[in-house]
């Protein structure tokens, strides 16, 4: 990997050169919206403001509110805490740099690429299920990060944008037409509260592999809003990989909105202890002969739970769409539980569409093969989750984004290549 | 003097409250190969699951010594470290897991705290066993049994057995389902098995696999127990008799 982090000293100082204009404000408030923001342009002040209002007007949720029923919130505080920046570090290789990628802060790009700017912004929405905190995330943001891969490129090393600390983290990647891209977005914040959201834009034929990877401390409450607009012809392959985190709830939404649009939806949970995980899924047909395909597993351990609810829509004039969905969970321990909620609203005649969901121990005749050549029950069941997961990974296609990955839940991996 | 490795003592087992194996007595020495026929539902795969250490059935009555000691209690991996290994009529699919990352975990399992299995050692070991079996290398990349045919599954039941070269290996129907060559390969593999320090049970349905391995004894199991017992010709006689004559004399008497 040596390659691709050749520019990431040089983007980080740029990041510390402009963090020194930002400071924290003492409370939460419009007027702490307006120092934040000084110096943008009026139409971000907008967004801004029109967001926090939005924050304001939904409630703070607790275990009646819709969507979050199922969660556990007794243990977890989810009060907003006070905007700190998110500065991203970002590895571009610099043969892709030649090649007009852009990767700079957020705030940098309004001043170079502000109509992509704009369009992200413009264009965001808060999630289904964290609302109220995407609408905060979008009105305090500060820095982020915007990655920009121009028409016709396609980029000869993934890009790797990684955050270790701040409070709402916001990211953008916009992919020309044409253009081929395999990006990750890692997280390993480590305060109380994040709230994140990335807006993906993937131009008409492009292919863009995006992964987002949560891997945050272990007394976090953390909150993703991502959303994805796919263009006609163009394909995206998403991978969640949630493994960090006290209590994570996320919103993955991917809107196919031109015809022949494609998308890839995976995700891996691997929970321990009493993390609770809540994914909330959007595969969203908006155009003619558009696919999505969705595979979301967890594995769950100790007392550690799993919500998984995923939405179909294929609007109406969305014909020919050809949706899946599965929601597949293990269980390794007794106190482990997992809820899997399907949903869908289909407006159009001439589709197909399908899901499945399954939770369950390991199955017991594989332990049971294993056993019979000599392996214990705790190599036997690391083998079978690892297998479990393997699954997901080889569906992403793109190891360079995946192989990190595996160190997480198969250490011992690392000594074998 | 003969070495025992295997002996069955008057064995009775249960699924639920249905006994499925009613008093079985066998005895299989070092260096030897018997052959356990018998027609559907007799108990045949029972007994190689039961020999494995299944969870599933119980034993209500009788023993299991393998090399001297009693097994009952032992849990099917320590029965595998101890050599005992069965090759499924049935293997489970891993999806995920390569059959190559499937035998390094077996492998390692049995050389806990000895000098690290080397990578080229373990591929010499795995080349030799597939190339026996003709087996393409590349089947080692492929997930274990995920997708496979079933001469495939049956071939890496050999496989491992040839890898792992265990003192008793209980072979379950390992021959059925084989066409004409893959089932003289499945034979070479368990001619290659077969040694002076090895027992083997093969459990078949039909004779056609003992033309290839020549069984030392053989036995016939119906309803759960043994009754009749005899040399390889015993193997020809029911090709052409079929079980129909022995179970009808079981009927009568």
């Amino acid at each position: 990997m040596a390659s691709s982090t050749r520019s990431e000293a040089q983007h980080r100082s740029d990041a510390q050169n402009h963090s020194a204009g930002l400071s924290s404000p003492a409370q939460l408030d419009s007027a702490a919206i307006d120092a934040l923001t000084a110096g943008e342009p009026a139409w971000l002040r907008d967004i801004r403001h029109g967001a926090f209002g939005r924050f304001e007007a939904i409630g703070q949720p607790t275990d009646r509110t819709e969507g979050w029923r199922r969660l556990e919130l007794a243990h977890a505080n989810v009060t907003p805490v006070l905007p700190e920046p998110s500065q991203f570090e970002v590895s571009v290789s610099n043969a892709d740099r030649k090649k007009g990628v852009v990767a700079m802060p957020i705030a940098d790009a309004l001043a170079s690429h502000e109509p992509l700017v704009r369009e992200a912004l413009l264009h965001a929405r808060s999630g289904r299920t964290v609302g109220k905190y995407s609408a905060l995330a979008e009105a305090v943001w500060q820095h982020g990060a915007f990655i920009h891969v121009p028409e016709g490129v396609e980029l000869s090393e993934p890009i790797f944008a990684t955050v270790r600390a701040g409070t709402y983290p916001r990211f953008i990647a916009v992919i020309g037409k044409n253009a081929r891209a395999a990006i990750a977005e890692s997280h390993h914040e480590s305060g109380r509260f994040v709230s994140g959201l990335s807006d993906i834009i993937v131009g008409e034929n492009a292919h863009l592999t995006y992964a987002h990877i949560q891997q945050c401390g272990p007394q976090t409450v953390v909150f993703s809003h991502q959303h994805a607009r796919i263009a006609g012809g163009a394909k995206l392959v998403t991978l969640n990989f949630g493994a960090g985190a006290s209590l994570a709830k996320s919103d993955v939404e991917v809107e196919l909105l031109g015809r022949g649009a494609e998308s890839d939806m995976l995700g891996l949970v691997f929970a321990r202890g009493g993390q609770q995980f809540d994914y909330h899924t959007l595969q969203g047909h908006r155009a003619t002969d558009t696919r999505s395909d969705l595979l979301f597993k967890s594995a769950l351990d100790g007392h550690a739970h799993s919500v998984y609810t995923g939405v179909i829509v294929i609007e109406k004039g969305a014909q020919r769409s050809d949706a899946y969905q599965a929601n597949r969970n293990l269980l390794l321990a007794e106190g482990a539980r997992a809820d899997t909620e399907p949903k869908l609203e289909i407006e159009a005649d001439d589709v197909r569409c399908t899901h499945g969901a399954t939770v369950g121990p390991i199955d017991a005749d594989q332990l049971f093969y294993l056993a019979s050549r000599g392996m214990d029950r705790e190599i036997a069941s690391r083998l079978i989750v690892e297998g479990f997961f393997q699954d997901v990974l080889d569906k992403v296609g793109d190891e360079r984004l995946t192989r990190p990955l595996q160190k997480t839940f198969a250490p011992h991996l690392e000594q074998e290549s | 003097m003969a070495d025992t490795i295997l002996e069955i003592k008057d064995l009775h087992v249960k699924i639920g409250d249905n006994e499925i194996i009613r008093g079985i007595d066998l005895s299989i020495e070092r260096g030897t190969v018997h052959a356990l026929m018998g027609p559907n539902g007799s108990g045949k795969s029972t007994l190689s699951l039961v020999l494995m250490g299944h969870p599933k059935y119980a034993v209500t009555h009788g023993d299991i010594i393998y090399q001297g000691r009693s097994i009952l209690e032992m849990p099917p991996n320590e029965r595998s470290l101890a050599g005992i290994f069965l090759a499924f009529q049935y293997p489970s699919a891993v999806p995920g897991v390569s059959v190559g990352n499937f035998m390094r975990n077996t492998l390692m399992a049995r050389h806990k705290g000895d000098a690290p299995l080397t990578p080229a050692k373990f591929k010499s070991l795995l080349d030799n066993a597939a190339a026996k079996l003709h087996i393409d290398p590349k089947v080692l990349g492929r997930y274990v049994n995920d997708g496979f045919s079933g001469g495939e599954k049956k071939r890496l039941e050999m496989l491992q057995m040839l890898v792992l070269q265990p003192t008793l290996a209980v072979l379950d129907e390992t021959d059925s389902g084989l066409d004409i060559d893959a089932l003289r390969i499945i034979a070479q593999g368990i001619e290659a098995q077969r040694s002076p320090e090895h027992a083997i049970l093969l459990i078949t349905h039909y004779q056609r696999i003992l033309n290839y391995v020549k069984p030392d004894k053989v036995h016939v199991l119906v309803k759960g127990r043994i009754v009749k017992e005899g040399g390889p010709e015993l193997a020809h006689e029911l090709e052409r008799t079929g079980y129909d004559p022995i179970i009808k004399e079981l009927a009568t008497v």
